[in-house]
């Protein structure tokens, strides 16, 4: 399956906009969410990111053509076209980044793109692999000179089925609340419950200096990812924030976890993302696309969709400037996040974030700081490892 | 027993068979026709053709890198003889032998061996077969003097001589073996002379008169036959050509050569045939004009057969396998 | 049916054939002697007394006069069996062998045959370098040769008798320690396999191999001495939950690859054990048919374990090192787990 990319219809008052750099080249492998190319409207020089995984090609525009909206100027090749393996990839666990699985013939890059160590797997499991479509790149290997094996793809497809019929691994929800308190007086329902928005723009040129360092040292994250990264960390030291409602009753939590609006296709979910300030970058990259992955898939259970204490709504990928949160989610306060652009103003990228909360739950004081923490985190990413 | 009457005439023109399909080959060969080296029997003649006047097709001739003559005189057709120079499937051996391999087991002589030497042991074998089975057959092993000295010539009179087995060994002495002399590979002047050494007749024969060579072969058959045990047969003879056809001669005088030419068989058989009125000019060229129509022959049905396919080269490894 | 060794059983074989067919006789060296050995390992022992010495023939030393013999008296219309004392002899007979038995057949396109067998007593037995190889690899090259190594008394029996009723050369390899000889012919070390022998006729064809034990986690083939080796090491192997398949090809040439190649298709893994140098071995054989034909079916690299690249040494210590032992077997099985 090929994915079109499509220029998005970013101009204001023009149908026409012109590509200024391509990030990627035909033939290289692309990540879903990273920046594929960029563009100038009318208003501003915007990154436009990738909305699958694959490889790159069919490129029908260079830098400098002035192409109309909606046009599609390349195509991205995902797995069972021969490109690079499909949107969940994924890292064995402890181990580094290793290379997506090696690309058809017909795929193949000029310049291969080589991304970490070889991964050896043996003629076997990848026989097997393939004709299970299982993605070689989440199995870890146990064979000779750490290959995968074919009781590796064996163990992974068990895996895969037995997820699919019992409760994951964690507990749905933390065991005891900090505290609790009884809003039934209020007779307040979640639903039309009184919402303010606070909304700032932070500047996102350290985060994105960041992001680029990390991918030179090969470790591929998306901007959701440093979100909820920089979420772990303000939830925890704002637990105000980290509360749910169950029912009549306002439980704050010490475990964060956040749930991500992902749009399925089909709706949109929200699977939860748990313990997200225990997690390292790339543990996050990897959950939040297999939660995604599974998404699209309509594979998620109940328990996925369980025990939010916080909620995230990125909308950056659908290139989206900024919104308004809506919360219809048992969480007492969510964010949305718009995506990174690139100028215009003093700093070399800024995002617009937004807070809304319900007003009854959590007081302005507390939002505002808890804003705050969050751009400031955003501008100075090097806080988090303070 | 020793003929009285030498078929004098059929000698001749088994020489003389031998003498132009050899010269024919050579000529094919210089004119790009045939596609490998040939190792040309021209002088020899007479032993080949002396030895084998006496043997039937259940007698046994195992020859060397040099058969053209004795496959002749054996009764291998000069037709398929010349289709496997020639490199076609209907070769006497399909095209998958060559000049050192030519043969043909129906009329008793199996592919020849080219390592020098090695028939012999392999002539103790069929000979011990022919006595164990009592068909009153001999084994000829023909070989040089340069093969002489090859272990396994040894081990195989040794063997011949203590089982005593119906063969006769005969060494075509040409006086090279290549360009090696034979004064430098020999401390002794006859080869024969080593056949005392493991209790077995040898003798030494003019190998460029027929007759001499006729009567000493019938000698050592007819011994063969009666169960006598086996016998080794000298030929003093001479190569009138090079080794192969990329031998220049340089390691032979000129003044050799020519006395040898001298006596070379063909010439002699006949000139004694003329000194005793046994034969007429006329004859003669009857004779000439007949064997060469039956080298013109063998040459347009070597041109005229078919090329084996490539493919063939898998068929005929083991027995019976048709690939 | 009736246990015995493989010397009995080779010995039976060759009496049976004898008798069969009047034109089946042996050639080698002291086979017939009286009051003699019946060959070095005592496999022709008696056959001259019932048989007498034209058709149990006893030669001076002279190998390339024995092949040469074989190979005559077979083109000749009889049906031999050749020996020589130490198969490290064949290479005395080399050129007869190699440049005429195996290449007479098709140097005539087809028209002769050389019906003969040659038999030949492999393996280290502290007997130093010249007495010790196992050199099956050097025949199993020549196009035209056909070579079988039977390691049962069952197999022994059987592969004879069709060896002798072959119409081509055929190189028939024992083992110096399974032979079972008794007496003063006896070995230090030997394994003696005894076995069951039908007593009623049969043949086991050439070309073809058996599973010798079935497993599912590694496929270990192995020859002569060494397929005990696999054997044993398989026992040990299965205590520690490792199934291994054990395969005797039996035949060398023509191999029943199929046998192996659907074997590595089930286990994913292959050992091949031989008690031959590591360098152009037979091994390398079987690994290059392997990885030519069933590469996808592979789950772990090709293992040889095989003699180090060197002349077989003397003494017992070092012998022990050269000798593909289970333990080595063992750790070549582990490595591709």
């Amino acid at each position: 399956m090929a994915h079109p990319v499509l220029v998005p219809p970013l101009g204001q008052t023009v149908d026409t906009v012109t590509i200024v750099t391509w990030y990627k080249r035909e033939g290289e492998a692309v990540r879903e969410g990273e920046p594929l190319y960029a563009i100038e409207t009318d208003k501003a020089v915007l990154d436009i990111e990738a909305q699958a995984s694959g490889v790159l090609r069919g490129v029908t525009a260079t830098e400098g053509d002035e192409v109309e909206v909606l046009r599609a100027i390349a195509e991205i090749a995902t797995a069972a076209e021969g490109g690079t393996v499909g949107t969940t990839a994924e890292a064995a666990d402890g181990a580094p980044e290793v290379a997506p699985s090696e690309s058809s013939v017909a795929a193949r890059a000029v310049t291969p793109v080589r991304r970490g160590p070889r991964q050896f797997v043996s003629p076997r499991a990848r026989r097997l692999a393939e004709a299970e479509g299982v993605s070689l790149e989440e199995v870890a290997g146990s064979g000779p000179e750490g290959a995968v094996v074919e009781r590796d793809v064996r163990a992974w497809l068990e895996r895969r089925s037995s997820a699919q019929e019992t409760p994951p691994r964690e507990l749905a929800a933390p065991a005891a609340a900090v505290s609790e308190v009884v809003v039934a007086q209020m007779g307040a329902k979640l639903a039309g419950a009184p919402l303010v928005t606070l909304d700032v723009e932070a500047d996102a040129s350290a985060l994105t200096g960041l992001r680029a360092q990390l991918a030179a040292a090969e470790v591929e994250i998306a901007d959701t990812d440093l979100w909820l990264c920089v979420l772990g960390r303000a939830l925890r030291d704002q637990p105000a924030l980290n509360a749910s409602l169950e029912g009549d009753v306002l439980r704050r939590w010490p475990r964060v976890q956040v749930g991500l609006v992902v749009d399925t296709g089909d709706g949109l979910a929200v699977p939860v993302v748990r313990d997200v300030d225990q997690k390292r970058l790339a543990q996050l990259a990897r959950e939040t696309r297999e939660l995604r992955a599974r998404a699209h898939e309509g594979a998620l259970t109940a328990e996925d969709l369980k025990g939010a204490t916080f909620t995230l709504a990125d909308l950056g990928a659908a290139g989206i400037d900024t919104f308004t949160p809506f919360l219809d989610a048992p969480t007492t306060a969510m964010m949305g996040v718009g995506r990174i652009r690139k100028g215009g103003g003093a700093a070399d990228a800024t995002v617009w974030l937004s807070l809304s909360y319900d007003r009854r739950l959590v007081d302005a004081g507390r939002a505002s700081r808890f804003l705050r923490q969050v751009a400031q985190l955003i501008e100075q990413p090097y806080r988090l490892l303070a | 027993m020793p003929q009285s009457n030498p078929p004098l005439l059929e000698l001749y023109r088994t020489m003389l068979t031998i003498r132009r399909f050899e010269e024919r080959c050579n000529h094919l060969f210089m004119q790009g026709r045939i596609p490998s080296t040939l190792h040309l029997y021209i002088g020899q003649e007479a032993v080949a053709t002396g030895v084998c006047a006496h043997l039937k097709d259940t007698d046994y001739v195992l020859s060397t890198h040099r058969p053209h003559g004795h496959a002749i005189a054996k009764g291998v057709t000069p037709r398929s003889i010349m289709a496997e120079l020639f490199a076609k499937a209907t070769g006497c051996c399909k095209g998958k032998g060559g000049s050192m391999h030519v043969g043909d087991m129906r009329v008793g002589m199996p592919p020849a061996i080219a390592i020098v030497g090695g028939n012999a042991p392999i002539a103790c074998g069929m000979a011990l077969a022919q006595k164990r089975l009592g068909n009153g057959g001999v084994t000829v092993s023909s070989f040089g003097d340069g093969a002489a000295n090859e272990g396994a010539v040894h081990e195989a009179l040794n063997m011949a001589a203590i089982w005593d087995l119906p063969a006769i060994f005969v060494c075509e002495n040409n006086l090279y073996a290549a360009s090696t002399a034979f004064a430098t590979a020999f401390k002794i002047d006859d080869v024969a002379a080593r056949a005392a050494a493991y209790g077995m007749p040898g003798i030494v024969v003019d190998g460029n008169d027929v007759l001499a060579v006729h009567e000493a072969a019938a000698a050592a058959i007819a011994r063969a036959r009666e169960g006598g045990g086996p016998t080794l047969m000298e030929c003093k003879t001479y190569r009138l050509c090079g080794h192969s056809r990329s031998d220049p001669l340089t390691y032979r005088t000129k003044e050799e050569e020519a006395r040898w030419l001298e006596r070379e068989p063909i010439g002699r058989l006949a000139a004694q045939m003329r000194e005793q009125d046994l034969v007429t000019e006329e004859r003669l060229r009857k004779i000439e004009e007949v064997v060469v129509a039956v080298i013109d022959d063998a040459v347009a049905y070597a041109e005229a057969s078919p090329d084996p396919l490539p493919s063939d080269a898998l068929q005929h490894v083991f027995y019976g396998q048709e690939a | 049916m009736a246990k015995m060794s493989i010397a009995e059983a080779l010995r039976q074989a060759i009496r049976e054939e004898m008798v069969r067919d009047p034109r089946v006789f042996c050639v080698g060296e002291d086979i017939g002697v009286e009051g003699g050995f019946g060959g070095a390992f005592t496999v022709t022992l008696g056959l001259s007394e019932e048989f007498g010495h034209e058709r149990i023939l006893d030669t001076p030393i002279s190998e390339i006069g024995i092949a040469g013999v074989a190979i005559g008296a077979a083109m000749a219309g009889l049906r031999p069996i050749a020996d020589v004392q130490y198969g490290d002899f064949l290479f005395c007979m080399m050129d007869q062998l190699v440049n005429q038995a195996a290449k007479m057949t098709y140097m005539s396109g087809g028209t002769v045959s050389v019906p003969m067998v040659m038999r030949a007593p492999v393996g280290s037995t502290r007997r130093g370098a010249q007495h010790a190889q196992s050199l099956e690899a050097f025949f199993t090259h020549v196009p035209g040769l056909k070579v079988v190594a039977p390691a049962t008394a069952y197999d022994a029996k059987g592969l004879l008798k069709s060896a002798v009723r072959d119409d081509n050369p055929v190189l028939v390899f024992e083992h110096k320690l399974l032979y079972g000889s008794k007496g003063p012919r006896s070995e230090a070390g030997a394994l003696s396999p005894v076995g069951e022998v039908p007593d009623e006729e049969y043949l086991v064809p050439i070309g073809k191999g058996i599973v010798r034990r079935e497993g599912s986690d590694v496929t270990i083939v192995g020859k002569l001495l060494t397929l005990y080796r696999a054997l044993g090491a398989a026992e040990k192997l299965a205590a520690e939950g490792i199934s291994a398949e054990v395969i005797d090809p039996r035949t060398l040439v023509p191999l029943d690859r199929e046998l192996i190649l659907e074997s590595v298709r089930k286990t994913g893994r292959l050992v091949i054990v031989e008690e031959d140098n590591l360098t152009g071995g037979w091994a390398a054989d079987i690994a290059a048919i392997v990885a030519e034909e069933a590469f996808f079916y592979l789950d772990a690299p090709i293992v040889r374990v095989s003699a180090p690249d060197t002349p077989a040494p003397f003494a017992p210590v070092m012998e022990a090192f050269y000798v593909p032992s289970e333990e080595r077997v063992i750790e070549a099985v582990r490595s591709t787990l």
